[in-house]
């Protein structure tokens, strides 16, 4: 169309003579100047206004930038490289406007690592730390009373049931509870009930196999050791952070079966044990005879011909060995004055000195 | 009710229709359609098609950036008659999101009025608040005059409306979309713009980068609200390479001493898709309940930014405890998922790696590309009908 224009203005005239002379206008044109007719059309459409010199030049450049556009549209889809190249481009016009410089284009969110911070201090740090007395019964039920007593309420257990044993601790402590089966479960001294109440049985917060029984309820201390024993007197010593546990089921820490139970769980507070059967027979060796386990049998403490194991106790050598009898009495006896009973572990022993008290444990 | 009150279909046409497999076969219908025509963003412009139409509409009406306002009503009054036929209050809801600018990394509509805030307030009624277009809109819809896209009929033959938007701008990445249809769900977050086009041009010169490659100019999402986002770098890559996963996103704090040893916390930045009023509700509700013994108090201390004071129960309580605690507690850390499900090339769902998101050029799309559109050509003598215009360099690829 626009080449029909051009020939327009370069033959002013003569159009201009043929559109005021010719009848049929339009025919004349289109053999004059060989056009088409949809030119011829528009030449005849144009306005005098148009006539202006400027005109012409507008539509030269309009005419050679869009036959430029047209070689280059062209270029494009006939080369995928080009076509790559022009997406490349759009894209930097996109990223020079929704730049990191700009304020909507600037990133707002931020990246760090995992911090660290220590998450048990975290966990500890939630519960209120305050003194409370564990109190278990011997029918398995616990509760927590606030402070630190030694009195205990009779009419806190139930009908039939009296006190097992009690201990003192700390809301931000964890209990330690030992069954019959040689597992070991872990409570938290916050989840505790109240002391008001007749407490929660401890099967319902813990997992204990049916037939298993509650042996001993402590409290957990890092970096103390223990040593564990079952009835028949095989052994070994623990260390404490070995037994925590995170789950219900707790942690298998005696292997014990058939009638076997576990009976002792009792802290090391020396290099010397002390271990007295049913039988009433003594006997006194290293710690250091014991194998440090997470987890096992364990080795036999003391032989017994009848019976089982009835109490072990371990002391210092230099402080010697202690016990109480059923009045309170304290006895205590060095290491020179035992050396009767210093054998090798899983030997028989012998009877205990005078004094030992008649049911034989280390505290009458 | 006896036989004689049921009335007989007409023609006599009675068919015994097992109830399994007319309820499987409906059900069917109604699941495919949720997710191809409800809740999953079609892969090469990330919009679902509501949205779709919207900004369609708002075209159609002529409201550009520059333009002046239109009540809200016309547009969903236009949407709902001509191209949308469903619920006013839906469309006004995916509208009025479509404004904020707490929701969307590049709003794709500019609202005046109450247009929501983030404490969870809703929007004001479609027939007080107006809208327009934002810059972001026109790029996507570049072109499509210049029969860059395919029409198809609306619902009731009577109009045409666009399968899909031509887009100069890489929506399904930088806005992010979300979504639950039957059967599977979408979660795309939103990201960088810049980050996009560096990686597209790595992309372009490097058809075969890896995404390990593309993670280098795109570190990770970008929310609107801002944040930390505290993933290990390795979990990054594996979200984006499998297409699923998720990213912990933290508030943003500082600590302010107010002299004498006594200091609180302010928090300047809350996760993306929280509601700070209900946040701290909650953690109102936590004090009071005596689980958050180092937290004293906490105040809402907004105006146009986001302020939220903490105090610590005494200037020794560690920080950095007191903030692990909330973050453990309260919705101060959230986890956002990482599920990129979209509809490839319009049609299946696909869970997509970022590769394929951000590599550029769509195989359907080849026919047509330019520089810029003319009208000129359309009248050209010449024959060829060249159809030009842009393309979206940001979609899905066969590659």
């Amino acid at each position: 169309m626009l080449d029909g224009y051009i020939i327009a203005y370069l033959n002013l005239d003569e159009v201009i003579r043929i559109i005021r002379e010719e009848d049929d206008a339009k025919a004349s044109l289109i053999a004059a100047f060989s056009l088409t007719d949809v030119q011829a059309e528009a030449i005849l459409n144009m306005r005098l206004r148009s006539l202006r010199k400027l005109e012409e030049i507008e539509l030269r450049t309009e005419h050679k930038a869009l036959t430029e556009e047209k070689s280059h549209l062209e270029a494009l889809l006939a080369s995928e490289r080009k076509q790559w190249g022009e997406i490349a481009r759009q894209i930097g016009e996109l990223k020079k406007d929704y730049g990191q410089d700009t304020e909507i284009g600037r990133r707002r969110t931020s990246f760090s690592g995992v911090s660290d911070v220590d998450l048990d201090e975290v966990a500890t740090s939630m519960i209120e730390r305050e003194p409370i007395t564990v109190i278990l019964s011997e029918k398995g039920w616990i509760r927590a009373i606030k402070g630190h007593t030694t009195e205990i309420d009779e009419k806190g257990f139930k009908t039939g049931d009296r006190l097992k044993l009690m201990v003192h601790a700390q809301t931000t402590d964890k209990l330690l509870l030992l069954s019959t089966g040689g597992k070991v479960h872990t409570l938290g001294g916050d989840k505790l009930p109240g002391g008001r109440s007749q407490g929660e049985p401890v099967r319902l917060m813990v997992d204990i196999e049916e037939g298993q029984d509650l042996v001993d309820l402590f409290v957990y201390r890092p970096g103390r050791k223990r040593v564990i024993a079952s009835r028949k007197g095989d052994g070994f010593v623990v260390a404490e952070d070995e037994l925590i546990a995170n789950t219900r089921k707790g942690k298998q820490v005696l292997n014990v079966s058939g009638t076997e139970e576990a009976k002792l769980i009792v802290p090391v507070e020396g290099d010397m044990v002390a271990v007295i059967g049913e039988n009433r027979k003594l006997l006194v060796f290293g710690i250091d005879q014991l194998p440090e386990m997470g987890r096992g049998k364990g080795v036999r403490l003391q032989k017994y011909k009848d019976g089982g194991l009835s109490d072990l106790k371990t002391f210092a050598a230099s402080a010697g060995l202690t016990w109480t009898d059923s009045s309170g009495r304290t006895y205590s006896k060095s290491m020179a004055d035992l050396g009767e009973w210093v054998a090798e572990r899983a030997t028989a022993g012998r009877q205990p000195p005078t004094g030992f008290p008649r049911n034989n444990r280390f505290t009458g | 009710m006896s036989d004689d009150d049921i009335p007989s279909p007409e023609d006599g046409a009675e068919r015994i229709v097992d109830l399994r497999q007319a309820l499987e076969e409906r059900y069917l219908s109604y699941a495919l359609s949720t997710i191809t025509q409800r809740a999953l963003p079609d892969a090469r412009d990330g919009l679902k098609p509501v949205h779709r139409r919207i900004i369609h509409a708002m075209r159609l009406l002529r409201l550009g950036p520059n333009e002046a306002f239109k009540k809200s009503a016309k547009v969903v009054g236009d949407v709902i008659g001509s191209f949308h036929p469903h619920g006013d209050q839906s469309i006004y809801d995916a509208m009025v999101r479509l404004a904020q600018d707490f929701a969307m990394r590049y709003p794709l509509v500019d609202g005046q009025g109450n247009f929501g805030n983030i404490d969870g307030d809703g929007a004001a009624a479609y027939r007080y608040t107006e809208a327009r277009m934002t810059d972001v809109a026109m790029r996507l819809l570049e072109g499509i005059t210049e029969n860059a896209v395919d029409f198809k009929p609306t619902y009731d033959g009577s109009n045409d409306e666009p399968v899909v938007l031509p887009g100069n701008f890489p929506n399904l990445l930088a806005n992010g979309s979300q979504g639950i249809a039957v059967g599977m769900a979408t979660s795309v977050p939103p990201h960088n713009v810049a980050e996009i086009c560096e990686a597209a041009l790595h992309l372009i010169m490097n058809p075969s980068a890896t995404v390990a490659e593309l993670m280098q100019f795109i570190p990770g999402p970008d929310f609107p609200t801002g944040g930390i986002l505290v993933e290990p770098q390795a979990s990054i890559l594996s979200a984006y390479e499998t297409g699923r996963g998720s990213f912990r996103l933290r508030s943003r704090w500082v600590r302010e001493d107010k002299g004498r040893g006594v200091y609180q916390i302010v928090v300047t930045e809350i996760p993306y898709g929280v509601q700070k009023s209900k946040l701290v509700e909650k953690i109102a509700e936590l004090l009071l309940a005596k689980k958050l013994p180092l937290l004293k108090d906490i105040r809402d201390e907004s105006a146009d930014d986001i302020r939220l004071v903490i105090e610590p129960r005494a200037g020794t309580v560690d920080p950095a405890i007191l903030m692990e605690q909330l973050f453990k507690l309260t919705d101060l850390e959230q986890r956002i998922p990482l599920n990129m499900n979209v509809l490839d090339r319009g049609t299946i769902p696909r869970v997509m790696s970022l590769r394929r998101r951000s590599s550029p050029g769509s195989s359907t799309a080849r026919t047509c590309w330019s520089g810029a559109p003319t009208t000129g050509w359309a009248k050209s003598p010449d024959g060829s009908k060249c159809s030009t215009a842009t393309s979206s360099p940001i979609s899905t690829s066969t590659r």
